[in-house]
């Protein structure tokens, strides 16, 4: 048993130093670095803007201050705020990908020529001529000096980086998770940890308060007003979050400050909400229970930890987080928003979009949402019909033991559900073409006129369905074949015996006992129908005008063609409503049944 | 023998099975028609024998398509995706099957709730969670995240009902002669369960090969994508070239559905173990 104690010191060396480097991350400010001095195009062309101007115009601060902000507007209709003080202009953007862009050659070489004949040592260098670096954040005021005008005039970049108040980052959350699992791993091989139950449970808590408070509470507000900014710029999330950039011409190369407040107000009040709950569950004994059976059942959780880890990062937060989004309007602009502020402000918007998708009842609208429902539960009615009853009904066909080639028939008819969908969905498209369709080929030989199938809200709906079909009946069959084959021979003898007919037996002997097996199966169908995207994205695209259209896809190219995200949530949201009532009900329906049967 | 059956009942039988097996292998003839018809241009005719034999759609896919690197990404992802999902649901199922503790039951039935989650509504937080999160947009190491956990309810379900029925003695004599919990698990009862980890892990294998949403909002870089999406690329919006698509498809399915018949043996026993006991 000594190599098991070699096994403890090393997972304490661990957890140790995995504490600390948690603890770091927590709070120390990691110091941001200077990258790449880039900004570029954007520079250089506010720079020409403006020096046309001031080629045009005869010096008059007012106007021509008015004028350049109005032209650069025009030009960059992304930017945020333009600023002037002092001589300057500012404008605030934080375009990612502007700032991203590398500095043009042009105003290097501008920039070395200038710096030669003011007869710095090296040129090739930018220079830094100011940069504070507080707590929270940092600041580099960079001037290039560029010739406008004939003048040697500096462009000034600002360059604000902001950390959060105790900046948390992903690295920090995943040290702690690490943390975490090791915790629960440890628990789950030794029997040490009882005798350290509090104290490790403390620090986990206290740990998770202060991640979640990290994560609620990770806000800042920029005081902008001494530049004379409209408006003040609240920097929310991660560190990635956290840049601005300012480009700016400067006369003068006086400093500038920025001021910072953290808003705490929020963080206080949470903190001290937890501390609370914390003290209520210490003393109420809560979390000795709750360590009790975690170290009582600790190799259950060990084996259900991975598992159940992996459903709530990316199953349960995602579903979560997506429902929160349904009472957001977010969309291409605004999306990222701040959560708190929606739901502090939950009147206002709330559920707006739940109202809109109900408020208008039509049916003869493609794109009314009654409409779409109906489409869709008739789509699953007729789906689930054909499913069970070829089926059920091939599986009764082939449960014939003196069949010839049963398993010949098996495998060749379980062929569509072996076959990738998104495949046989884009050969259906294909076979119902109207120039080289198999479909319209059959038709003609027949003697009829092809069809344009897609064109025709029935006949689209038609080649969907056939789609949807063929797909979809092996597994009805699979299903049914071995519930048959569980059935033993004897009821069938005894029922023959009674002297009942054929149809008796079949109501009577198969019908029950398929029932277990096949209800689950129908359920699991019906979720699947309703939610079948593939056949219908591909095969139809929903068309024409989104008459075939599933709830399920209308909510797809509500979020990714129209970039309508909250209004999309709370349509999955309803589509959930929908399923998880079916849900409830056949589970209480099947119930009853069951009742009757035993 | 209960019933002499007349002639004709077994000819309408045979002719029932004979039809409807037509029916449904006329679709996978016409795309190998289609694939081996080159480039000749598509007609209505029904016949499943092209005018000439050709090659062509093959050459094309294989030397003008990326098509030999969609199926590296599909193979990579599949196999990682088959590996890690197999791994969390065996050991989650056996947990499930096994212990008795508390939280056990309303683990399962939330495994069960998140089959009704609406796929859609989670694409975009997992989008986030991914791309600006974990910085993994692009990458296929973000889609095999996901897809093991995707799969994962549906397995664990299956597994535990299988798990259910390997009688409980058995691991208690192996108790008695010494055995461990682990040594259990993995002498005793993943050996056993041989079926259900076949039709599960068949299972997160198509999930992998054949998911097409999360693969198209995920992926942005056409030498990232896997078969699925490119495949789609072929007869999109902009061309349709149904000769390249029909071969690379017949390419495509080939080994899942080889993989799918050399477990289909299983797939009554595997699925339904747990269900049938009700």
């Amino acid at each position: 048993m000594v190599r098991h104690k070699y096994w403890r010191i090393i997972a304490i060396i661990v957890i140790v130093v995995l504490f600390a480097l948690l603890l770091g991350k927590l709070f120390n400010n990691t110091k941001a670095k200077l990258q790449v001095l880039y900004t570029g195009d954007f520079a250089y062309y506010i720079s020409k803007a403006i020096a046309e101007i001031q080629q045009s115009a005869s010096y008059d601060d007012s106007i021509e201050i008015n004028k350049i902000i109005k032209q650069i507007e025009e030009l960059y209709p992304d930017i945020t705020d333009i600023a002037v003080i002092k001589g300057r202009y500012f404008i605030a953007h934080t375009n990612q990908e502007l700032i991203d862009k590398k500095i043009p050659k042009v105003i290097f070489d501008t920039q070395r020529e200038l710096k030669k004949k003011a007869g710095e040592t090296d040129p090739e260098k930018p220079y830094v001529i100011w940069k504070k670096s507080e707590e929270n954040y940092n600041l580099y005021n960079i001037y290039f000096p560029v010739e406008i005008n004939d003048k040697i005039v500096e462009i000034v970049f600002l360059e604000t980086r902001v950390q959060t108040f105790c900046p948390i980052n992903i690295s920090a959350l995943f040290i702690y998770l690490i943390f975490l699992i090791l915790i629960f791993v440890l628990i789950a091989l030794d029997r040490f940890i009882p005798k350290f139950k509090f104290l490790i449970g403390s620090v986990l808590f206290i740990l998770t308060i202060i991640l979640i408070v990290n994560i609620i509470d990770s806000k800042l507000q920029v005081n902008l007003n001494e530049w004379n900014l409209k408006k003040d710029i609240t920097f929310t999330g991660l560190q990635e979050h956290l840049t601005q950039l300012n480009v700016g011409v400067s006369v003068d190369s006086e400093p500038l400050t920025l001021q910072i407040e953290e808003s705490t107000k929020t963080w206080k009040f949470t903190l001290s909400f937890i501390g609370v709950l914390f003290m209520i569950f210490i003393f109420t004994g809560a979390m000795e229970n709750f360590f009790e059976t975690i170290i009582k059942h600790r190799l259950a959780y060990a084996y259900i930890l991975p598992a159940m880890f992996g459903v709530f990062l990316l199953v349960f937060f995602p579903f979560i987080y997506g429902i929160l989004i349904g009472f957001t309007d977010y969309n291409l602009t605004n999306f990222g928003g701040d959560l708190i502020e929606y739901f502090s402000n939950f009147k206002n918007y709330g559920f707006n979009n739940f109202y809109n998708i109900l408020k208008v009842i039509n049916f003869k609208d493609y794109s009314n949402f009654y409409f779409t429902l109906a489409h869709t539960v008739l789509w699953t009615v007729l789906n689930l019909v054909f499913h069970i009853s070829i089926g059920v009904g091939l599986a009764l066909l082939l449960n014939d033991v003196r069949l010839r080639g049963r398993t010949a028939f098996r495998i060749l008819l379980i062929l569509p559900w072996a076959i990738p969908n998104y495949i046989t969905a884009l050969i259906w498209r294909g076979m119902f073409h109207k120039q080289f369709g198999a479909v319209n080929g059959l038709l003609e030989l027949l003697g009829f006129e092809p069809i344009s199938w897609f064109t025709q809200p029935g006949t689209a709906f038609m080649t969907n369905l056939a789609t949807n079909v063929w797909l979809g009946f092996p597994f009805m069959m699979i299903i049914a074949l071995g519930a048959l084959q569980s059935i033993p021979k004897e009821l069938y003898e005894a029922s023959a015996i009674d002297g009942s007919t054929k149809w008796q037996t079949f109501w009577n002997v198969t019908v029950p006992l398929l029932r277990p097996a096949m209800v689950p199966a129908i359920i699991l169908g019906t979720i699947w129908t309703f939610n079948q995207f593939n056949v219908i994205y591909l095969v139809s695209g929903g068309g024409p005008d989104g008459s075939t259209e599933l709830l399920i896809t209308d909510a797809y190219k509500l979020a990714f063609e129209q970039y309508r995200y909250g209004y999309a949530a709370a349509y999955c949201i309803i589509i959930f409503v929908v399923l998880l009532s079916y849900g409830v009900f056949t589970s209480k329906i099947t119930r009853a049944t069951k009742g009757a049967y035993e | 023998m209960i019933h002499r059956r007349s002639k004709f009942k077994i000819f309408l039988t045979y002719a029932i099975l004979i039809i409807i097996t037509g029916i449904t292998i006329y679709p996978v003839l016409w795309v190998v028609k289609v694939a081996f018809g080159g480039r000749s241009l598509l007609s209505t005719s029904l016949s499943l024998i092209p005018e000439h034999i050709s090659l062509d759609n093959f050459r094309i896919v294989f030397t003008q398509k990326p098509f030999l690197i969609w199926l590296r990404n599909s193979i990579i992802v599949s196999f990682v995706t088959t590996i890690s999902s197999l791994f969390l649901a065996t050991t989650a199922a056996y947990a499930f099957s096994r212990f008795k503790f508390p939280g056990q039951r309303k683990g399962m039935i939330s495994l069960l709730i998140t089959q009704m989650f609406p796929g859609v509504l989670m694409i975009i937080p997992q989008f986030i969670l991914i791309s600006k999160v974990l910085h993994l947009y692009g990458s296929l190491i973000g889609l095999v995240i996901i897809y093991s956990t995707t799969a994962l309810p549906f397995s664990i379900w299956v597994l535990k009902g299988y798990f259910d029925t390997i009688p409980i003695s058995l691991e208690e004599s192996a108790t008695i002669d010494g055995a461990s919990r682990g040594r259990i698990f993995w002498q005793i009862i993943l050996p056993l369960s041989k079926p259900a980890i076949a039709i599960t892990g068949l299972f997160s294998f198509m999930t992998a090969w054949n998911e097409f949403i999360l693969a198209a909002t995920f992926l942005d870089d056409e030498m990232k994508y896997t078969l699925p999406i490119g495949l789609r690329e072929m007869v999109g919006e902009f061309g349709a070239e149904w000769g390249n698509f029909a071969a690379s498809s017949i390419l495509v399915a080939i080994p899942v559905v080889f993989l799918f018949m050399l477990f289909q043996k299983f797939l009554v026993s595997g699925l339904t173990a747990g269900s049938v006991k009700g």
